[in-house]
């Protein structure tokens, strides 16, 4: 592992932890400590004020979303 | 046991179920004022004792609506101006016919989009007595009336006097037929 | 993100009733009314077609976060076309009607205050807090904008000022959508992301549903003329104008014995 990439991961992995942690002191009081991985077939929607009939997202996917930022620097 | 998602849920129904209530409500009235002809809104008109509003509206002004400042201006006392006004039931004849000239307006701008200028004017009019005879009921259901009334009864009188003059002398121009009938509504 | 039959058709029904609208709108030249309202109609287009490009050729993470960025782009336009409609019935003269400046005031703080507390209530279950975030800004826009839409119907009938037809129209499409979005906003709340996904878009299918009888609608009514107007009689003319500048003149002495 080289010594630029080493600082990288740890900010990647510090990102995720926080996330996640922060999410659950967000969210309502009877959320779970551990959740399933998100293996949906079809897309279900996290409803919006918006307008349109385009498919909406529900993970974030912070993960994936770090790496590609971490790829276009 | 019920829990905050069912008060949220309840909450959201009767927040949706007003807006409905509100909206219907509303546009029902709307309908009914555009089916309304010329005729039938001033058929909605109820009788008030005009000469009693003249008296009332020239103790503060003259006939060409001037300011008057003469030593006999102003010289009715809040009982009178009242029982010439004829009590609630006159201020709420005088509120009922500031409605419908709000809907003279409205009519007015609907068909008539040339006469915008004229109808909104017509109506600001309008909403103003509205207002002031609103203030007036208000403080007669609150006992204020004696403090209210210098201050809103005779202005209220005042300017429904004169547009109601107005439209009398518009109807003596443009529709003499008609002018009786709306002189009697007056 | 695995998309299903469905969601397609609902994607590709949504372009093709937007392009019908847009085809409308300039044809018949409602955009020189309503140009902020071809506006959103035509960021609508662009956004779809973004999301189309992003779908194919990026990955979840970019299409959740460009879904989102155009998502407020979307608030904003709708809130501008509300603007819009506010400004063509209660501006009769160019300007903002006097009697109703306060009502506007106490209009917007109470829609927004009405909103939060409904939107404080909802606990919806999720696992990540920029989910209940999304949930609860999703219900609140719509609230605020279904509150927006019927006080602007009790309002302007409370002041005696007309709707335009297509003003009426398109407030009427905009806010039946609001009040029938509150309902599938607090329905996504009450049942989370975490569990019973087919009840999150079976709800999601019903405002996208929703949303296209909206469209139909505007298609429709837009592209019919509104009512004819009457020629005003010349005497009517001059006597209306004799009134209202003497109505104008008494109204300013009568208020200045007030302030006397």
């Amino acid at each position: 592992m080289t010594k630029s990439a080493t600082p990288k991961l740890t900010f990647v992995l510090l990102l995720v932890v926080l996330t996640t942690s922060a999410g659950r002191a967000f969210a309502s009081g009877s959320s779970p400590t551990s959740t399933p991985p998100s293996t949906t077939t079809s897309s279900p929607s996290t409803p919006n004020g918006v307008t349109g009939t385009d498919p909406e997202p529900i993970e974030p996917d912070i993960v994936g979303l770090i790496l590609t930022i971490l790829q276009l620097g | 046991m019920i829990d905050r998602a069912d008060i949220f849920i309840g909450a959201v129904a009767i927040f949706v179920g007003s807006l409905i209530a509100i909206a219907v409500y509303y546009y029902r009235r709307a309908r009914n004022s555009t089916q309304n002809d010329w005729d039938s809104l001033l058929s909605r008109l109820m009788r008030v004792d005009r000469s009693s509003i003249a008296e009332v509206a020239l103790d503060v002004i003259d006939e060409s609506g001037q300011q008057r400042n003469d030593q006999g201006c102003a010289i009715l006392e809040p009982p009178e101006i009242w029982k010439l006004l004829g009590g609630m039931e006159g201020v709420e004849a005088l509120e009922s016919n500031s409605r419908v000239l709000i809907d003279l307006a409205f009519y007015l701008q609907q068909r008539y989009p040339e006469a915008l200028v004229v109808a909104e004017q017509l109506r600001l009019s309008a909403r103003e007595i509205e207002w002031q005879v609103g203030r007036l009921r208000g403080a007669a259901e609150t006992g204020k009336l004696a403090g209210a009334f210098p201050m809103y009864g005779q202005r209220a009188a005042a300017a429904y006097y004169l547009m109601t003059q107005r439209l009398l002398d518009l109807y003596e121009q443009g529709d003499p037929p008609r002018l009786a009938a709306l002189q009697k509504a007056l | 993100m695995h998309l299903t039959g469905l969601d397609l058709l609902f994607w590709a029904a949504g372009l093709g009733a937007h392009l019908v609208l847009l085809c409308v709108l300039l044809i018949r030249r409602r955009f020189r009314v309503f140009p902020i309202f071809t506006t959103f109609i035509l960021a609508n287009v662009v956004r779809t077609l973004a999301l189309y490009l992003v779908e194919v050729y990026g990955n979840k993470a970019s299409y959740f976060y460009t879904y989102w960025s155009l998502a407020i782009l979307d608030t904003v336009l709708q809130l501008s076309v509300v603007y819009e409609m506010y400004s063509l019935t209660f501006r009769p003269l160019g300007i903002w009607a006097r009697d109703l400046r306060g009502s506007f005031v106490w209009l917007v703080a109470g829609s927004i205050v009405v909103a939060i507390g409904l939107t404080w209530l909802a606990t919806p279950h999720a696992r990540l807090w920029m989910q209940v975030v999304v949930i609860k800004g999703s219900f609140f826009s719509s609230a605020c904008m279904s509150e927006l839409f019927v006080g602007m119907i009790a309002l302007s009938v409370k002041a005696g000022l007309p709707w335009k037809t297509h003003v009426a129209r398109i407030s009427q499409g905009l806010g039946v959508y609001s009040i029938i979005d509150v309902l599938i906003e607090a329905g996504h709340s009450y049942f989370g992301v975490n569990r019973n996904t087919q009840m999150y878009t079976t709800l999601s299918h019903f405002r996208m549903t929703a949303y296209l009888c909206c469209v139909a609608f505007w298609i429709v009514m837009l592209s019919k003329d509104a009512k004819g107007t009457r020629k005003l009689p010349e005497s009517l003319r001059g006597q209306l104008i004799l009134l209202q500048g003497n109505v104008d003149l008494q109204l300013e002495r009568v208020r200045a014995r007030r302030q006397s």
